[in-house]
């Protein structure tokens, strides 16, 4: 049935045709796959136009949303979660087990675990004002400390800054690959494309980015003394960012050569388990945890160690997290070059000991360790756009065979990286 | 310069140059039947004051555009962007007014006319997968998710 307030379904044949006449074949086919009302002027090859079967066949598994099946039940009822602001696909609520938050302050996306999907709210470009929303994290850890009261132990729950997404991508949901290919060179500023490249081109989240790729170098300088400082990161050596074991981490063996490409932008931060903000100022947050700076003061060098319940003053943990930027849109020009949209990643990290066994040699370290790496391998092949939510045909991120958790090998330098287990050399 | 009075479908009487009505194909017939300029007005049934006011205020904008040439190459894609700043400015509309006028110019043969609403809709369109297009112009989702995996199942990848 035709609702009676849609007139682009009421024009008379002979006035839709003409609109026809304008339009691709790409987007009549579209067109055609929004309404049964509208099955009727579904392009076929005698349509001009006609780009070819394969082509063709792309187009419609573009077009066509993924089934959701395998789902249960309490996932499809819960599903139209509002839209996608980049490509209008249906979201998944906030609750589905693989959703990824695209925070609209950072452009990084987090995981369920690490950001307080409870009080989150969708962003909406015309009623949410940019500067509102803030970079959060964990609800996970607040979910494992129950007992905690944020507001008491922290007094810095302010409801105005509730955090903000973009969108959820998420095994249902990945906007897909051709969304910025699409529409790159289109002058209309109501695509999504448009949405997302003015997002991504955004000062706060090329600010992001740029931190990221800078700031991850001082936190690749192993040791203790690799806290962020108030430092330009401009003029830092590219070999600082090589960590060099220590002589006290090697048991039995000496260390084997540096496994951390240079490459891989990552970065690690610490982040409050009770106000899930950051110990340190950061560019890209307006607020910056102040339980944890008495924690600080208490325990200079090891603030990072996540300690035992009830450690520092405030009852505080600590959490790390580290951001990889990954690979998410590519754009090739048919006069040459291309195009990489980067963005980040939330994953949680832990600091343990651990014996590592590179070539049958043994020696112990201590070692930044993935704590979800299950989670962190489907959501980076759902960024790298590898699997799930429609995406596929980009470069993989190969990780591992499971069992081997946390190693990934490096795309640009190729060599099979710990990039999970940075070497502290403590 | 002779006038002529248009009577809008709720009653309104609006004067015109003959000049300006007769971008309209219809008024020009008409006119051309008559043989004068009519003293009364030319009812347009079909078209309501709001509606027949932008008409002609596009009409008077463009009244000394050259005629549209004959019929193009049906099969020709037309591009869809190369509307006139002034003719974006005035498709600036809400939606439904953009659909009547279209659907006015229809009725009056105004084809530059047409031609421009139907390019600004084209536009709206243009890049855009198919719930977005549903979001722009309301258009309910009717089909069942058996019929979506039937299309799906219909185009799946094959050996070529």
């Amino acid at each position: 049935m035709i609702p009676p307030n849609t007139p682009l379904l009421n024009l008379p044949l002979d006035i839709l045709l003409h609109l026809l006449n304008h339009l691709t074949y790409a987007d009549i086919l579209s067109l055609s796959l929004t309404t049964k009302g509208l099955s009727y002027i579904t392009p076929t090859e005698s349509t001009p136009g006609w780009p070819g079967k394969q082509c063709v066949r792309r187009l419609y598994q573009t077009f066509l949303s993924k089934p959701h099946h395998d789902e249960p039940a309490s996932v499809k009822n819960n599903m139209n979660n509002g839209y996608c602001l980049y490509c209008t696909h249906p979201l998944c609520p906030p609750t589905c087990p693989s959703a990824l938050f695209l925070d609209s302050k950072t452009g990084i996306f987090y995981p369920k675990s690490l950001y307080p999907y409870q009080t989150a709210v969708p962003a909406s470009t015309s009623t949410i004002p940019e500067p509102v929303a803030i970079n959060y994290y964990s609800a996970h850890f607040s979910n494992q400390h129950d007992d905690y009261n944020i507001e008491q132990t922290c007094g810095d729950n302010d409801d105005d800054n509730k955090p903000t997404y973009k969108t959820i991508w998420c095994t249902h949901h990945r906007c897909p690959q051709s969304l910025l290919h699409r529409n790159f060179h289109s002058n209309n500023p109501e695509t999504g494309a448009s949405h997302l490249y003015h997002d991504y081109s955004s000062a706060s989240w090329k600010s992001v980015r740029k931190s990221i790729q800078n700031l991850y170098i001082r936190y690749r300088i192993p040791g203790f003394k690799h806290r962020l400082e108030n430092k330009s990161f401009k003029d830092i050596d590219i070999q600082q960012i090589i960590p060099t074991t220590t002589s006290s981490t090697i048991l039995n063996h000496p260390p084997p050569p540096s496994p951390i490409c240079p490459t891989a932008h990552t970065f690690f931060d610490e982040l409050c388990t009770h106000c899930r903000l950051p110990v340190y100022d950061r560019p890209w947050s307006d607020r910056k945890c102040t339980c944890c700076q008495r924690y600080l003061q208490y325990r200079p060098e090891t603030w990072f160690m996540r300690g035992p319940e009830g450690s520092s003053p405030c009852r505080c943990d600590l959490i790390s997290v580290k951001t990889l930027l990954i690979k998410a849109f590519e754009i090739g020009f048919k006069r040459g070059g291309r195009r990489v949209f980067y963005f980040g990643l939330a994953v949680e990290v832990m600091v343990c000991k651990e014996d590592v066994r590179p070539d049958g040699s043994v020696w112990v370290t201590t070692v930044l360790k993935m704590v979800k790496p299950g989670e962190v391998r489907g959501a980076v092949e759902l960024m790298a756009g590898s699997s799930g939510g429609g995406g596929g045909g980009l470069e993989r991120l190969k990780l591992e065979e499971e069992g081997v958790d946390g190693y990934i090998d490096c795309e640009k330098c190729r060599t099979k990286s710990r990039d999970w287990e940075v070497d502290l050399g403590c | 310069m002779s006038q002529i009075i248009l009577l809008s479908s709720d009653n309104v009487e609006m004067k015109v140059d003959k000049e300006v009505a007769e971008r309209s194909i219809l008024i020009k017939n008409m006119l051309e039947d008559v043989g004068e300029t009519p003293d009364q007005a030319i009812p347009i049934p079909n078209v309501n004051e709001g509606v027949l006011r932008k008409v002609i205020e596009w009409c008077e904008h463009h009244r000394n555009d050259p005629p549209p040439p004959a019929d193009e190459d049906s099969d020709s894609r037309k591009k869809s962007t190369d509307i006139e700043e002034w003719d974006q400015k005035f498709m600036q509309v809400d939606q439904e007014m953009l659909f009547e006028i279209i659907l006015a110019a229809n009725y009056l043969d105004i084809k530059p006319l047409l031609d421009v609403g139907c390019k600004t809709v084209a536009n709206m369109i243009k890049g855009k997968s198919p719930e977005e297009i549903r979001k722009t112009f309301n258009i309910q989702n009717d089909f069942t998710p058996e019929e979506e995996d039937q299309i799906r199942r219909e185009n799946e990848w094959a050996e070529e």
